[in-house]
């Protein structure tokens, strides 16, 4: 191989490198570029319905109220009682006996 | 907001480092003092633009085609025609109409003649600072912006600063 022949097949070497090389910057870049965009993205609100959950979700309330009907007048006696279990729902009663 | 609109600030902020990089290369690649082969740095310098011009491009597109910002076509290619941000935007628009024209120049470069070529070529060096006053104006809701700024701005003086200081005098023998 001539001189000639070998400095064009080094050049040939070192470009193919250069190539690969700006390639891989260049996937990196779009990397970066889409974990930008996936950082800068808001969340989503939790009780926004998706195509899964169709129902909404019912926002569980911290206390229950209970009208607790009073024996000496017609007046209710309203009851803060603190909810217990998750499984109880909230309960609001009201009347008289 | 859309998520175009977070593509369009993500490609941005990619793209200002895209172009810092693709500045400071041509610099290098220009440089007779530069001992990196000429062909090498040359075409390190090609491919690193033609990432910085999809990146714009990603920009434009993304920018224009989202309903958040009320920006019309012509409002991306001819400055001072849009409402929003009018002097950031103008800013933008004219590094946008200086990439296009490089860019085109480049490609025609085989049909033009050196001198001509190389005339168009250096207005180039406008669409770096463009790219930064437009990012520092208009990205104003991100403080990683003004990081991304002044970490781009940061080799591009280096390299114009070693560029100034190893050309040789005028009138210098040689």
């Amino acid at each position: 191989m001539s001189s000639t022949e070998s400095r064009a097949a080094a050049r040939d070497r070192a470009l193919r490198t250069l190539h690969l090389t700006t390639g891989i910057v260049t996937v990196a870049a779009m990397g970066a570029t889409g974990a930008i965009t996936g950082a800068l993205v808001p969340p989503q609100p939790a009780a926004a319905p998706t195509s899964q959950q169709s129902q909404p979700t019912p926002m569980p309330l911290p206390h229950r109220t209970i009208h607790v009907p009073s024996t000496s007048s017609a007046t209710a006696v309203v009851v803060r009682a603190r909810r217990n279990a998750s499984t109880q729902a909230p309960v609001a009663t009201t009347g008289s006996s | 907001m859309s998520l175009l609109w977070e593509v369009t600030r993500s490609t941005a902020m990619v793209g200002t480092l895209a172009l810092s990089a693709m500045v400071t290369l041509g610099v290098l690649a220009a440089s007779p003092a530069s001992r990196i082969p000429r062909f090498l740095s040359q075409a390190l310098h090609r491919n690193v633009a033609a990432l910085a011009v999809a990146l714009v491009t990603a920009h434009v597109v993304t920018v224009l085609a989202d309903p958040y910002v009320p920006l019309t076509w012509t409002d991306g290619l001819v400055p001072f025609a849009a409402s929003y941000k009018s002097v950031g935007t103008a800013i933008g628009t004219l590094g946008v109409d200086v990439l296009v024209v490089v860019a085109a120049t480049s490609l025609l470069r085989g049909r033009m003649t050196h001198r001509a070529w190389r005339t168009v070529h250096l207005t180039g060096y406008a669409l770096w600072p463009l790219a930064i006053a437009h990012g520092l104006l208009v990205g104003t809701d991100n403080q990683a912006v003004r990081w991304i700024c002044l970490g781009g701005t940061a080799p591009v003086l280096a390299a114009a600063l070693w560029r100034a200081g190893s050309a040789p005098s005028p009138g210098a023998v040689r």
